[in-house]
């Protein structure tokens, strides 16, 4: 028997898995779709409906990454990485779901400085995850060693597409950074974001074939779609779309942004024993 | 892991561990080139998940 006659049961497993992790690659689709009837809805009933969206999403994921947390023990990178995830997504569905009693009910939480607060740590969590999911991957002992050139090449293109899409934003934050420091925070976590987004690829191209390549392409993926979020909050105004199709669009990016991370949490789960 | 990364881990730790190239390692050099990737297997996967794919390996090679 040769090794390409052993078909072993991990492989097995592994190829029942896949049209299960492909269907899961669906999901964020699903949700935007699911977003993109808030256009067929009076704008006040759709500012309702798409954060409640945004509230059940960032809920989902903050859960199960942090469900998907517990199998890694602290101290690794991992654990880190996916309890960051979780947390700053909880903080995200607190924040929310804050605003929609705010706008349900009136009252609530309304203070700025708590909002805020929760913005900026949401961001500093997310940044920090992802930095921890390039790191696991570079010190996992398997990264196929680089040329520097390589290396120092795919790292300034990150940094660049970030400047790019990060630049006008966070310049104008400065400008303004008394009344937009959270714009600052905010744009600085999706600058980081933006440029890790070659850095989670490259894991994923490593492990392509494998189930482990889905977690850190449906990140990279979350990155992308949150990039074309930035990319249309700032250009939305030039397209001389009306309002509310604008903001339909804005959604749809978002939704399917932070459910991609959730497809990440279940996949990295799915590709476990 | 992926054929490429998987070949790429296996060639990193019988070369490192075992001093061999993968072709050469025997039977016997399995549990110690399992022992060799367990670090990079527990860094992905985690440690409960790591330890099941070492035990079903061996599972299936009869060690």
């Amino acid at each position: 028997m040769t090794a390409d006659d052993f078909d072993s049961t991990i492989n097995v497993r592994a190829r029942k898995q896949r049209p299960l992790i492909r269907l899961l690659l669906l999901i964020p689709f699903v949700s935007g779709a699911i977003v993109a009837c808030g256009i067929l809805m009076p704008d006040a009933t759709a500012g309702l409906f798409y954060r409640g969206a945004l509230v059940i999403a960032a809920l989902l994921t903050a859960v199960s990454a942090l469900v998907t947390s517990s199998a890694f023990e602290k101290g690794q990178k991992l654990f880190a990485a996916w309890s960051a995830l979780g947390i700053g997504y909880a903080l995200a569905a607190i924040r929310h779901s804050m605003r929609l009693w705010t706008l349900l009910l009136g009252g609530g939480i309304t203070n700025r400085a708590v909002l805020d607060t929760l913005l900026v740590l949401q961001n500093v969590l997310v940044a920090l995850a992802l930095w921890w999911f390039v790191r696991a991957w570079q010190t996992s002992g398997l990264a196929a060693p680089m040329s520097r050139r390589t290396q120092l090449t795919w790292i300034f293109l990150g940094i660049a597409v970030a400047i790019v899409v990060g630049g006008y934003p966070l310049i104008q934050g400065f400008h303004t950074a008394g009344t937009d420091a959270v714009l600052l925070v905010s744009t600085a976590g999706d600058m980081i974001g933006i440029a890790l987004i070659v850095p989670l690829i490259t894991p994923a191209l490593a492990m392509r074939g494998g189930l482990l390549m889905h977690t850190w392409l449906a990140l990279a993926t979350s990155e992308v779609f949150w990039l074309l979020y930035d990319v249309w909050v700032g250009t939305k105004g030039m397209t001389g779309l009306a309002p509310s199709s604008a903001t339909v669009v804005e959604q749809i990016l978002r939704i399917i942004a932070v459910m991609f991370a959730f497809v990440a949490t279940v996949a990295h789960r799915r590709s476990r024993l | 892991m992926g054929p490429f990364t998987s070949k790429h881990a296996v060639q990193i730790v019988s070369r490192q561990t075992l001093s061999r190239e993968p072709e050469a390692v025997t039977r016997d050099q399995i549990p110690a080139l399992l022992e060799g990737l367990g670090p990079s297997l527990r860094t992905l996967l985690g440690k409960a998940s790591a330890e099941k794919l070492a035990d079903q390996i061996r599972l299936e090679l009869g060690l």
